[in-house]
């Protein structure tokens, strides 16, 4: 871009022209002109046309059937899009939590509901909070308690839901009683 | 309904029910955005209806006007997306590429011609020399007498400001020689 061109763009844009255009302008009759053309066409009167009547009353007749707001597009897209798609993300991280816990990989701890014998023959369902611990073999008899949970987590790892598991479980303890 | 009220307020008044207030907008507005498309249009036909339909369209999308625009240049984009289809139906070349050089105008003389004419005289030559230049120019030039500013313009014509500012430059430039020419005529 040279000077007299990038002198004219600074003009139409109404910017502040920098020492060396000032220069420019004053040596250019060309920009001089463009200047001066331009201040006289700002001007000039507001372009404005007669419009017809018949578009006028065509136009206010149309304006006067209420403008009816896509309400429901905008509760669906600002509302219940998000809800929907957090409801899933939630829905998601609580189904991988369950499932990390059963699978021992998780370190919180977790209430697992199973069959507990006790002394008397009369089966119980309690709720036990079991603390995730590693399993490890250091004394060769287990106890009753670990023997469910290791048996838990075998059956555990290869269903698909929380639910699925527990049914299993329970399932078991029926047998083995 | 104060005639007052800023565009918004009364797009606002509008969807709450105040017919009213639509025909303050309209009131402001319908002249200028006839004579733009009518510019545009060369006085077409068309332009009647395109103007309608600018409005009908303005309308139905008032909901998602968001006031940091003008009004003008809003309604302006809607009238020039309704006129590129118009055109792109009529299958007219809107496109009319600046060439290599015509932006470097040469500095030159005894292009003051329309400096020696009356205002009237200035203004109905202006008004022929806008109708014969090429769509983009024109749209500029129109654009620009109606207050809308190079950023505006270029949102609405969809291309960069340094483009707008060019065809404006060129515009001016052909305007000029027009005006020489309508004087020795």
């Amino acid at each position: 871009m040279n000077i007299c061109e990038q002198t004219k763009i600074r003009m139409l844009e109404g910017a502040a022209l920098s020492v060396e255009e000032q220069k420019h302008l004053e040596t250019c009759p060309d920009c001089r002109s463009l200047a001066a053309f331009a201040k006289r066409m700002e001007q000039l009167p507001a372009m404005e046309k007669e419009v017809p009547a018949y578009l006028d009353e065509a136009v206010l007749k149309a304006a006067s059937v209420p403008v009816s707001k896509p309400r429901w597009k905008m509760v669906l897209w600002k509302v219940a899009v998000p809800v929907a798609a957090t409801f899933a993300f939630v829905s998601g991280l609580l189904f991988y939590q369950s499932n990390d816990d059963i699978s021992g990989q998780s370190v919180s701890p977790v209430k697992v509901p199973v069959a507990v014998k006790k002394k008397t023959p009369v089966q119980t369902v309690a709720s036990v909070e079991v603390k995730k611990e590693p399993v490890i073999n250091k004394e060769p008899v287990k106890t009753f308690d670990e023997q469910i949970f290791e048996l838990a987590e075998d059956v555990g790892s290869g269903m698909t839901s929380f639910s699925e598991t527990m049914d299993s479980v329970s399932e078991t303890m029926d047998m083995m009683i | 309904m104060s005639e007052e009220l800023a565009d918004g307020e009364l797009i606002r008044a509008y969807l709450a029910g105040n017919a009213e207030s639509f025909e303050i907008l309209y009131n402001r507005y319908r002249k200028p955005l006839y004579a733009f498309l009518n510019r545009l249009l060369e006085n077409s036909p068309a332009a009647d209806d395109l103007f309608q339909q600018t409005w009908l369209k303005a309308i139905r999308n008032f909901p998602s006007y968001e006031n940091k625009q003008k009004f003008f240049a809003w309604l302006s984009m809607i009238a020039h997306n309704l006129a590129m289809d118009h055109f792109r139906h009529q299958k007219r070349t809107a496109e009319q590429p600046l060439e290599e050089g015509i932006l470097n105008s040469q500095c030159g003389e005894g292009q003051e011609a329309w400096s020696q004419m009356n205002d009237e005289e200035f203004e109905e030559a202006f008004e022929q020399a806008v109708a014969g230049l090429p769509d983009e120019q024109k749209e500029v030039v129109i654009l620009r007498r109606n207050g809308l500013s190079f950023k505006e313009i270029a949102e609405i014509q969809k291309c960069p400001l340094n483009t707008a500012l060019g065809r404006m430059n060129y515009a001016l430039k052909t305007l000029r020689n027009s005006l020489r020419a309508w004087r020795d005529s």
